[in-house]
């Protein structure tokens, strides 16, 4: 019993690592605090309820299309709008609540729920595990070796200087805005495709994103506090959130 | 007459008109004095001490809902001054811990507060013959309009001449001090702990009673009053602030515009908070170059 407990809390774990990954990308690169990340999850959760049972898979390409539009959105709001880390977090909240109010007005206040996509569970070494779980631990491997030959290759040290210095990196020559909106597009497309993926695993409102939002930004305060750059600071970020949350499953 | 003096006999103006109105300009008035009350309590931290909060609800909410349970309990009404009291002394503890962080770390930290309360309200549940709170959140038996009135637009009025007093005082002037550079506020003797702990105490206060007035206005409080419409609300309110009027009348006409546009549809005020937020910035810049 206890083994199983320990086994969903790191797979909750998992999850966060890989939540947070889009949001640490956007505080160190883009520098801000991108508030309207909880909104494109819920956005994807949405996108799924609407096309995933008669679209299925192909209803991943109208997701990566409207978060991409909103991705866009957000980085062009931010390099008009927002000139430093305040206004720039400030104008994501707004993008934020916009997002959450039109699925609000769309769809009316409610919850709603996909119930026919059934729930395969999978045994191994007699732990069950629901595919959901073992489909975000694939993910989040899949991203951290892309982050690590991205860091590897020649564009990892200019990454690097970019969450170093940005004023710098600016002058030495790296053209930070095309890292800025690469790691805001990615991002909000990464948040979205989560909502969408655990869209079945819980009920859909408008107001999702917050509760998830919250323990993202606290991962990412602690993590951090490490003052990391680079892949390192992913793994850290990984490690810090399985351990975030055992500890809050424990409680 | 001094700007100063225009711009009570101006509040004066707007509290009294009421008086004269139907029960639901009444109505509409005495939330929008809460507001205001709300949003000036908010303006005193940012303000005179350059701290943008975005968990002001804190106080505000932790008020209203620790009210409500208290009414729901039967505590007499004239036990609730003595809740607002403790709530904003608690608040002023973890906005002061929180000062301690740069200004947008504060920024953060604040509105962290506020989602982790909204999150965690509709958990607040009393099991009696039959389930109270959650996301129902706990009603109260209603009060004359008129008596909430009168005591919120006397709270509102209290909040106003404060600000001015303080803002002209030494107290005021040593808080704009430690506003613009801390430490040369330090080096010129000023006790900055000192000066942010009473900022915080402040502006908690007047964010408590308001909150107080919100659960006796509503009779009812549920845990939206954490969400984060009313933790930007104040921002959103002063976003044109100049002098203390302007972020009164900012919040009489965001209740205003927001009872018209739920009229339309049905939350449909978020749009235009939204809005209102994603151009702040632009706006600020301007009321800023203009000031």
């Amino acid at each position: 019993m206890e083994i199983n407990y320990l086994i969903i809390n790191f797979f909750s774990g998992i999850f966060l690592a890989l939540f947070t990954i889009g949001l640490i990308s956007n505080f160190k690169i883009a520098k801000f605090l991108n508030l309207s990340y909880g909104s494109f999850f819920a956005l994807g959760a949405y996108v799924a309820y609407h096309f995933f049972l008669s679209l299925h898979l192909l209803s991943i390409l109208i997701l990566l299309f409207i978060s991409s539009i909103f991705g866009i959105l957000l980085y062009v709001l931010l390099k008009k709008i927002g000139n430093d880390v305040l206004s720039s977090t400030i104008v994501s909240l707004g993008l934020g609540i916009l997002i959450e109010e039109i699925l609000r007005l769309t769809h009316v206040t409610g919850y709603f729920l996909i119930l026919d996509v059934p729930i395969k569970v999978y045994e191994i070494a007699g732990v069950k595990m629901a595919q959901w779980e073992l489909v975000q631990f694939f993910m989040l491997i899949t991203i951290l070796t892309i982050l690590y030959a991205l860091y590897k290759s020649k564009y990892g040290i200019k990454i690097k200087f970019v969450e170093e210095d940005v004023e710098l990196a600016t002058i030495y020559g790296v053209n930070i805005n095309v890292y800025q909106f690469s790691s805001i597009l990615l991002a909000c497309i990464l948040s979205s495709v989560l909502g969408f993926l655990s869209s079945t695993t819980q009920a859909i409102f408008p107001s999702m994103g917050w509760g998830v939002l919250v323990s993202g930004i606290i991962v990412l305060a602690i993590a951090s506090q490490f003052r990391l750059v680079g892949f390192k600071q992913y793994l850290v970020l990984t490690i810090v959130s399985i351990a975030y949350a055992e500890i809050i499953g424990w409680f | 007459m001094s700007k100063k003096t225009l711009e009570i006999a101006a509040l004066i103006v707007i509290l009294v008109i009421p008086m004269f109105l139907n029960f639901y300009y009444l109505w509409l008035f005495c939330l929008a004095s809460i507001f205001a009350t709300y949003t000036l309590s908010w303006f005193l931290m940012e303000k005179l001490c350059g701290r943008t909060s975005f968990g002001h609800t804190l106080p505000f909410g932790l008020t209203a809902y620790i009210a409500a349970i208290a009414i729901f309990f039967k505590y007499p009404l004239y036990l609730m001054p003595l809740i607002a009291l403790l709530v904003a002394m608690v608040s002023a503890t973890i906005f002061y811990a929180t000062s301690f962080l740069d200004r947008v770390k504060f920024v953060f930290a604040t509105f962290l507060y506020s989602i982790v309360l909204w999150e965690f309200a509709p958990f607040v549940v009393i099991k009696g013959d039959m389930l109270y709170g959650g996301e129902e959140g706990f009603s109260i038996p209603m009060l004359p309009t008129k008596a909430v009135y009168l005591f919120s637009s006397c709270l509102l009025f209290v909040t106003f001449v404060f600000l001015i007093v303080l803002h002209n005082s030494k107290l005021g002037l040593k808080m704009m001090a430690v506003r613009d550079d801390e430490e040369a506020a330090l080096a010129i003797g000023i006790n900055v702990k000192q000066i942010k702990v009473l900022n915080c105490v402040f502006s908690s206060l007047f964010a408590s009673f308001a909150g107080l007035m919100y659960t006796l206005h509503f009779s009812h409080v549920d845990p939206d009053i954490f969400s984060v419409e009313n933790a930007v609300f104040p921002f959103i309110a002063s976003v044109f602030a100049g002098g203390y009027l302007v972020p009164v009348i900012g919040s009489y006409i965001l209740i205003f515009a927001s009872k018209y546009l739920n009229s339309i549809l049905p939350q449909f005020h978020l749009f235009l908070y939204a809005i209102i937020l994603i151009i702040s910035p632009k706006l600020r810049r301007f009321s800023n170059a203009r000031g």
